[in-house]
């Protein structure tokens, strides 16, 4: 059996002690509870100590946390997996408040107001995709033509040039309509993350900050953009999330 | 040359059994996968199971061999 330490989720504004009514992380009977500071506190519960796996369903455990939370409290989320250790005690976590006291105020107060929205975007179908390329590329359709009939062993090595001019042409194709979809999305919100997509048919992978009274002008946004695009582009959007993608408190307990 | 030969493929395929990024890439797809809804939530904690299992094989490979 794992020691029980102190799970950390989050940090809030509040001044009282206090629990949630949502399951902690680790399956502990524990209640997820704050620890307070001079109107701030983390929150946090009793869970075993130990590497937490990013797996989905402990990825979605943790999520859950948070999103009880915010229904309530404007938060900073804490990076995923922190555990304090056993020898942490409720003092060290009210030293971490006291100690990153006007770091934490000013990210509260900058994200008081503002909610992050998470869009995805995926090309329904790769092959017209890879059709497209070589109508539109003729160096590609060239070099595929002079492959053809040949022995393996010559396509091995002859293939890498093509595979790189095909790779190069989807990346410029992606970047093209990514800049398509971010464009009416951009000036509606206070912050854009592009993440990689690293997966061929994902055309877009982006976190917005928004406004929470820009919040339906996004959507409206969003919905013109699947209106348009839906044929060719699926979309997935996600929100209010806690802010991830703007926000992650990494502690260091040995510097407290 | 024969011994060299069988050196150099002993040392890729260790390579290949320590190389993460292809687990990675499948985690990606199947992430992917989900979001598409071309499989279910419950199909997907199957098979993440599977790639994170070999994922730690490797890691803890990694690790005893101290790099």
């Amino acid at each position: 059996m794992a020691e029980v330490g102190k799970y950390l989720y989050c940090i809030i504004p509040c001044l009282e002690e206090r629990t949630f009514g949502t399951a902690a992380m680790g399956g502990e009977k524990g209640a997820v509870h704050t620890v307070c500071h001079q109107g701030l506190a983390a929150v946090v519960s009793d869970s075993p100590m130990k590497q937490y796996e990013s797996t989905r369903t402990n990825m979605m455990a943790h999520q859950a946390v948070l999103e009880a939370v915010m229904k309530e409290f404007a938060l900073l989320p804490v990076r995923f997996g922190t555990v304090a250790n056993a020898a942490t005690t409720v003092a060290d976590i009210k030293r971490l408040l006291a100690s990153r006291y006007e770091e934490f105020w000013g990210l509260l107060s900058d994200m008081g107001n503002k909610v992050e929205l998470g869009l995805k975007a995926f090309w329904r179908d790769e092959k017209a995709i890879f059709q497209e390329i070589l109508a539109e590329n003729a160096d590609i359709r060239k070099l595929r033509d002079s492959l053809a009939g040949k022995a393996p062993a010559a396509i091995h090595f002859q293939g890498i040039p093509l595979g790189q001019r095909v790779k190069e042409a989807l990346d410029r194709k992606r970047s093209q309509e990514a800049a398509r979809i971010l464009h009416p999305l951009r000036p509606i919100a206070q912050q854009v993350r592009e993440n990689d997509t690293l997966v061929d048919r994902v055309v877009l992978n982006a976190a917005f900050l928004v406004s929470r009274d820009r919040e339906p002008d996004f959507d409206e946004a969003v919905r013109r953009l699947d209106e348009e695009m839906c044929r060719r582009v699926a979309f997935k959007y996600v929100g209010p999330v806690p802010p991830y993608n703007f926000v992650n408190i990494v502690v260091n307990w040995q510097e407290l | 040359m024969v011994h060299w030969l069988a050196n150099k493929i002993a040392q890729e395929a260790t390579r290949q059994l320590m190389d993460e990024g292809p687990l990675r890439g499948e985690l990606l797809n199947l992430q992917v996968r989900l979001d598409m809804g071309e499989i279910t939530e419950e199909e997907y904690a199957v098979q993440e199971k599977v790639l994170m299992e070999r994922l730690n094989a490797i890691r803890e490979a990694k690790a005893e061999r101290g790099q």
